[in-house]
């Protein structure tokens, strides 16, 4: 048995257990903790499989903002010591037995499709020049499944609008932390702040020949509001509603515009012209990163009982 | 074995011991403010160590100083969560054991 096979097994092993653990832990917030960790140990496991975007889009969506998300609710609820309440019998075997289905199904489809791939990787590879972006994932993304990923935004956008349809008109979506921070998380967050920024430029703009891109850049900017949202200074509460809506919407209305500028020249939805494809796939991707990072900021900012969108307390 | 990968090879032996002992203290000690020393320690020495052990691998400056990075970075982070998370146990008077 080879060294990488072990860390392999021990990873995958460390996956399960953290996995298993966060749904019984005896304390919620243990759970939660355990839950983010969880979302670590699996971009590792994208790490080992070859897939760097899909790390990176795990560590800091999964484990990221999910995770802050989910503690911040376990906060609201009052749940940092409360027991997880022990399942009845029925339920218990029934989300045991659930699982257990779900997983068996996920193996039989990935059998399934690990055996009959044929030459998709080498297609995929052949086509490249074509695309105008040397990283097959974002090729996939954005030119051969462009209606896939046109429609995720739209997810997104439609989770952004349900968050803020549980506001009263005018009332601001974006929470303030009000509590006087040390000097010293504000001292950090001034070095962190720009190298965040550059960091989420850099991804962008590295979406096109490596690991990177619009979501992954979208979920670092997305941390960095986060972390001012904290700090008591919300980015998304320094923009009017009006500029507000039109940035979360610019992400799904810049991709359907450039998938017709291609139309017009003459090609099929998102077929995108050879010679024009890598400058149009960094339009949409700009406008996509900007898109998810408000969203998913949103998606914290406005969180908390709708009516005390200015009680929140010390985080 | 190269001085190159026999220096990365005692330098990880020595950021495991950190790690080691930082778990460790993590499970043993009584209370937030000693678990944060042991922890902190793992955080800063031990990944420090681990840096400096991989300059010995890297191919480029630049990758080298990516790895420097990184390790600023999280010097930054542990140092700054670090310091809220002792204030807001003195605040709590989390006096808790176990």
């Amino acid at each position: 048995m080879t060294l990488e096979m072990l860390f392999d097994m021990a990873l995958v092993g460390a996956v399960v257990v953290a996995a298993a653990y966060a749904i019984n832990a005896p304390v919620l917030i243990a759970g939660v903790f355990v839950y983010i960790v969880f979302g670590v140990l699996l971009s590792l496991v994208w790490v080992r499989l070859g897939a760097p975007d899909l790390a990176i889009a795990e560590a800091a969506i999964g484990a990221g903002i999910t995770g802050a998300i989910v503690l911040d609710a376990a906060r609201q609820m009052g749940m940092e010591r409360r027991r997880n309440p022990r399942l009845r019998r029925w339920p218990g075997w029934l989300s045991w037995a659930a699982t257990a289905a779900v997983g068996v199904i996920f193996a039989g489809v990935f059998l399934t499709v690990s055996e009959g791939r044929g030459d998709l990787p080498q297609r995929v590879q052949a086509e490249l020049p074509r695309v105008g972006v040397e990283n097959e994932v974002t090729a996939v993304l954005l030119s051969y499944r462009g209606y896939d990923t046109w429609f995720e935004v739209g997810v997104l956008l439609v989770a952004a609008l349900g968050v803020l349809a549980l506001r009263a008109p005018g009332e601001s979506p974006a929470r303030r932390f009000r509590w006087d921070p040390p000097a010293v998380a504000d001292g950090a967050a001034d070095m962190l702040v720009p190298g965040g920024i550059l960091m989420a430029g850099y991804l962008l703009w590295q979406g096109s020949r490596g690991p990177g891109g619009a979501f992954q850049a979208g979920a670092v900017l997305a941390a960095i509001a986060v972390l001012l949202t904290l700090l008591g200074r919300p980015p998304i509460a320094r923009v009017s509603d009006r500029a507000r809506d039109a940035l979360l919407v610019v992400g799904f209305a810049d991709f359907l515009l450039v998938g017709l500028v291609a139309v017009t020249l003459g090609g099929a939805l998102f077929e995108y012209p050879p010679a024009w494809a890598a400058p149009m796939i960094l339009v949409i991707e700009s406008a996509v990163a900007v898109s998810v990072a408000v969203t998913l900021s949103l998606l914290f900012a406005a969180g908390g009982a709708a009516g005390d969108a200015s009680e929140g307390g010390v985080p | 074995m190269s001085p190159r990968d026999l220096a990365t090879v005692l330098l990880l032996l020595l950021a495991a011991f950190f790690f080691v002992a930082g778990v460790l203290g993590i499970v043993r000690f009584p209370d937030t403010l000693t678990r944060l020393h042991a922890v902190t320690k793992a955080d800063n020495v031990g990944l420090g160590l681990v840096v400096f052990a991989l300059l010995f691998q890297a191919d480029s400056f630049l990758a080298g100083a990516k790895l420097v990075l990184i390790w600023i970075l999280v010097l930054i982070a542990s140092a700054t969560s670090c310091y809220l998370i002792a204030g807001a146990s003195l605040l709590d008077g989390d006096e808790e054991s176990g």
